[in-house]
């Protein structure tokens, strides 16, 4: 089974690449569909599921050289928050000598199970940057690095300014009619409303990790007629709202919520619930309503989705030693069990998860944690990953090394848009779509980095 | 964009209202308005009679009374029978002067009377552990909602809840856990500088533990070189891009300043955030008596922290706008400098002005409505900068806020958050608390307005946001017919459809079944260590006039949506009403009435826009 959906990937791959340079959406369709045939794989769905580490994650922890020398230079720069080399959990495969952190031993059995896989150093870029470059203001930059909210846009949207739709949200835009049903969005969050599956004309659905809420007291079909009729008043009120803008948005999300909560909640309730225990905690329970959103899938009619799960809590600028094995613990659990749900739906070569974060931190600490900094590693998982493979180019930890432009502020190597590329060609992005979803990419060599 | 250019008609007649407001004393206190000089006693008309009752649509007040409505939507947590009517009776601008005036309701000797209630001591010492914790922020959060709901300060904390949207904590993460008397105390400080001087408050801000823990400045010290340690940056970053002057060079109409390119000029960069990290190094607790003492205790969380000079970075510093702080300084000395740089920077009149014109009164304000609260941000009139009584009182009074329903109907106002939304619905019906047992459910030990869990309830919850960068971005434009009008929408970046329907459910909650005279309610209970139940509400106003629907829905109408529903709508809710059974004697039939009518009325999104 891996084998095959390993060539099948590898074959989409070369096939996207092919098309990019020949822009050829026609071949590349027809190759998808020869693809899709040859696999003829009971269940044509997919998902990606992006868990976004708000605040920052610090990376440099979550995945650790253990090679003398390296980490020699790791400690020294880090100092009081080193990991201790001999708590790190090594990666038994792959080309590089480096352990994950502790608190991720689900993450290290992973990768070692080639499930998960490691993208070093990827940041936001709208072109590769030097040290000379960025010293010298010779390159574009994206705006505000490293303030929170303006690269939390960024990363999501990769649009350098008035950013209004996200990479997700594009490719909803294009790929939305491989769902049956219209009504859903293709994009669902757990964390609200967020840029990155917002598009032209997808916008994310957003639910709870506790499930759907019905409206209660506006049943339209209850046996009590005072229900009905205030039902019936309700929903004319909405249709009647008057002209201001805000007061008919309101009542279209209000009308939206109504239908998509009786909807989704009487799918959801239609499926064997799942023996998978998912970790106490927000991510614990958001991936496992992820879960069980995707169990729901047939029901719902859907072939293609998008999930963000929000996480929250990595701006470690304080008492880091403390709060960074709790943070890492909680995702590491939290991801396994969600393989384990979905090994359980027989859906893991399906679904694709993926971390992304606001930027990585500062390597210098500031008495007990870290600062805003750039380039960070993200992890990827799931049956169609090549895991046990760190991607991209592991940077120098030395400080004032040709990747640090101050502090151990690290200058990605592996930009967004390619992480986001690479992603979307799995998900099978039409190619000729690639440019309007990832608008910076044509300023990279490499489209597609292989990891899935 | 909505008003770029009023009538010079429109603009003399507000002229002659405002002058005449100013003109009739009452406010004496405030610099923005001195007495004025001896002059011979005018002719006064005679005093017309006081409005006794509350009118209704076919009534000679009903227009003042709306407007009435409306301004109590801007200035507090919701409109009541009685607010209007002192409105309508003291007219705008002396009701107004009186709320500049009120002092502010304390949260902190509330909390520590409370706690003293339970038995519990108000500042034990060593900290208590988790679990109390908890219960004594459920205490914190029952004060909080009493406060808003009942207190004659209403102007003073509204303001303070738009601060706390600016100047923002929360201990949704746990670097504020275990720290209700530092929370209580942060309000109080927002409400007590809520009408003083902006340069006070971003220094209070800046020492207040609260934030020191939450933007990890408490226990900052100068770089060690040898560790590769140097000072921490999150306050630095923050202050700047958030309480103080954001991102970019704004024009004095909050507009962004472009360059030759056309793109805006960043307001500081890398280097301004190192400088301003040294400068916060050196401060911990005040109740520490050596820097590596570790205290959080409930007395230092509400005390301004102290400074520690060995600890402190005494090298210069260059902050903005060619501002040097010499080297040799003493932290309070650096402090002081590094305020006053960022409170003299030209950015923030414009930056915090248009936030708080959001929070009031606007998601999109003109830029001239911007420009002319900023100005008064920058010059009181009196040589004064940064004084926030002038603010509110210009926000609130500016032809923009008074008659922006009329001049751009169909975008003026904003979507009321969450917390807003219900607090009306219990001012509006007087909320009485729900009984809170204690643990042996042996005893009531209070009548509570229990609502901790309003995150799940609503989505918000007061100083629970997800971040610093508050609930929702003023930036916010919700993706579709907002966006494509460029218009701004903070509050519909967290009303999604989960949080759009848990929170109708909790409006609608609030309301149904819970009449406080009937007998079902009085046997709720709510367990002492219940984080929300919704309190019993007084409807007996509106039942005394569920015979006649017409009188009902006006009521209704004016004091949740300040009379804006229109005219069609209006009929519908009266036909609805009236097809329900009525006995002049049955009480029962009454409740049934007015909840049908407000339950519908606060589930509906006229309810939802403050407009």
């Amino acid at each position: 089974m891996t084998h095959i959906s390993k060539s099948r990937r590898r074959f989409l791959r070369q096939g996207v690449a092919a098309c990019l340079g020949s822009a050829s959406f026609a071949a590349l369709s027809a190759r998808m569909q020869v693809a899709m045939a040859q696999t003829a794989a009971a269940d044509d769905y997919k998902a990606l599921v992006c868990i976004f580490l708000f605040g920052g994650n610090d990376s440099h922890n979550m995945v650790v050289p253990t090679d003398t020398s390296a980490y020699n230079t790791y400690a020294s720069v880090r100092q009081n928050l080193a990991v201790p080399r001999a708590d790190l959990l090594p990666m038994s495969t792959g080309s590089t000598a480096y352990g994950f952190h502790p608190a991720m031993p689900e993450l290290q059995s992973l990768y070692n199970n080639q499930k998960l896989a490691v993208l070093a150093n990827c940041g936001s870029l709208i072109e590769p940057v030097s040290k000379s470059d960025y010293v010298n203001n010779r390159s574009q930059l994206p705006p505000q690095l490293f303030s929170h909210n303006d690269q939390q846009t960024f990363v999501q949207s990769l649009a350098e300014d008035a950013a209004t739709t996200g990479w997700a949200g594009r490719a909803a835009d294009v790929m939305r009619s491989m769902n049956v049903n219209q009504q859903l969005s293709m994009n669902i969050s757990l964390s609200g409303n967020n840029i990155f599956q917002s598009g032209q004309t997808v916008f994310p659905y957003a639910v709870n990790g506790f499930g759907v809420e019905l409206l209660n007291h506006f049943n339209e079909n209850s046996s009590e007629p005072n229900e009905t009729t205030r039902a019936q008043v309700f929903r004319t009120l909405m249709r009647g709202a008057d002209s201001h803008v805000f007061l008919r948005e309101y009542a279209g999300i209000q009308e939206r919520a109504w239908a998509l909560a009786s909807e989704v909640k009487s799918a959801l309730d239609q499926q064997t619930p799942l023996n998978t225990r998912f970790p106490a905690g927000k991510l614990g329970t958001d991936l496992s309503m992820v879960a069980k959103l995707i169990s729901a899938r047939s029901a719902l009619d859907v072939k293609r989705q998008i999930y963000f799960v929000g996480m929250g809590d990595y701006d470690t600028h304080g008492d880091q030693a403390n709060r960074q094995p709790a943070l890492f613990s909680e995702l590491s659990a939290g991801l396994n069990a969600f393989q384990s749900a979905l090994a359980e739906l027989s859906l893991t070569e399906n679904v694709t998860t993926f971390t992304m974060s606001d930027f990585g931190r500062t390597l210098t600490s500031n008495g007990d944690g870290t600062d805003h900094a750039w380039g960070g590693h993200q992890i990827i998982c799931g049956g169609a990953v090549n895991g046990g493979e760190v991607y991209g180019n592991l940077p120098s930890l030395e400080l004032n090394s040709d990747d640090d432009i101050g502090e151990g502020r690290i200058i990605p190597t592996t930009s967004v848009d390619q992480y986001g590329a690479t992603l979307a060609s799995w998900f099978g992005l039409p190619a000729s779509d690639f440019a309007t979803a990832f608008p910076n990419l044509g300023n990279f060599s490499d489209v597609d980095l292989g990891f899935v | 964009m909505l008003i770029t250019r009023l009538t010079a008609a429109a603009l003399l007649i507000f002229l002659a209202t405002l002058s005449a407001g100013c003109g009739g004393g009452g406010s004496g206190n405030n610099p923005a308005n001195p007495p004025v000089s001896p002059q011979p006693e005018p002719e006064l008309p005679p005093e017309p009679d006081p409005v006794a009752e509350l009118p209704l649509s076919a009534d000679e007040h009903w227009d003042e009374a709306k407007t009435a409505a409306r301004f109590l939507q801007q200035t507090t947590f919701g409109p009541t029978e009685d607010s209007v009517l002192a409105v309508l009776n003291q007219g705008q601008d002396d009701w107004l002067q009186e709320q500049l005036n009120t002092p502010a309701t304390l949260h902190l000797p509330l909390l520590d009377e409370r706690f003293e209630s339970l038995g519990w001591e108000a500042t034990p010492s060593p900290e208590i552990d988790d679990a109390d914790g908890y219960y004594r922020d459920l205490q914190r959060s029952d004060i909080w909602w009493e406060v808003v709901l009942r207190s004659p300060d209403q102007l003073r904390q509204r303001v303070a809840f738009a601060l706390s949207q600016i100047l923002v904590i929360s201990n949704v993460s746990d670097v504020l856990y275990n720290d209700t008397r530092g929370i209580a105390s942060y309000q109080d400080m927002l409400a007590e500088h809520a009408f003083g001087n902006y340069r006070d408050l971003l220094e209070a801000v800046t020492l207040h533990p609260m934030m020191g823990e939450y933007l990890s400045m408490v226990r900052n010290e100068k770089a060690n070189a040898e560790h590769n340690i140097r000072p921490d940056e999150n306050y630095a970053r923050e202050v700047m891009q958030l309480f103080s002057i954001g991102l970019v060079e704004l024009n004095l109409d909050g507009t962004a300043k472009t360059d030759a390119q056309g793109q805006p000029i960043p307001s500081y960069d890398q280097e301004t955030i190192k400088a301003f990290a040294r400068v916060f190094t050196g401060w911990n607790f005040a109740t520490t008596n050596i820097w590596w003492e570790w205290t959080s205790d409930a007395i230092g969380e509400a005390l301004p922290m102290k400074a520690y000079q060995a600890i402190h970075d005494t090298e210069s510093k260059a902050l903005l706008n060619g501002t040097v702080l010499p080297a040799g300084q003493t932290a309070e000395q650096d402090m002081t400098g590094a305020m006053d740089n960022l409170f003299n920077h030209p950015n923030v009149g414009p930056f915090i002005s248009k936030q708080l014109i959001q929070r009031l009164v606007t998601s999109n304000p003109s830029p001239a409505y911007v420009e002319r609260v900023a100005s008064v941000f920058n010059n009181n009139g009196f040589g004064v900068r940064g004084d926030l009584q002038a603010v509110v009182r210009t926000i609130l009074t500016d032809i923009e806020a008074r008659s922006g329903h009329v001049l751009a109907p169909d975008s003026f106002g904003k979507l009321r958050e969450p917390i807003l939304q219900i607090a009306n619905v219990w001012r509006t019906f007087p909320a009485e608390g729900t009984a809170v047992y204690n643990e042996d459910e042996s005893a009531v030990v209070g009548k509570r307005i229990r609502y901790l869990g309003s995150d799940r309830k609503l989505g918000q919850r007061p100083y629970g946001s997800f971040s610093v960068f508050n609930f929702y971005r003023p930036g916010y434009s919700h993706p579709g017919t907002i966006r494509n009008q460029n218009l701004l929408s903070p509050e519909f970046q967290i009303h999604t459809e989960s949080t759009m329907v848990a929170k109708t459910n909790s409006l609608t909650e609030a309301i149904y079944w819970r009449d406080k005279d009937a007998d079902w309610v009085q046997a709720q209970r709510a367990g002492y260590n219940w984080d929300i139940h919704p309190p019993a509400i007084d409807v007996s106003a509106e039942k005394s006039i569920a015979g006649d629907a017409a009188a009902l829905i006006d009521r209704l109408n004016l004091l949740l949506c300040a009379g804006q529903i229109p005219n069609d709508a209006r009929q519908l809710l009266i036909e609805n009403i009236d097809a329900l059974p009525f006995g002049e004697n049955n009480d029962y039939s009454r409740m049934l009435r007015v909840q049908e009518a407000a339950g519908v009325i606060a589930a509906s999104a006229y309810f939802a826009l403050q407009r």
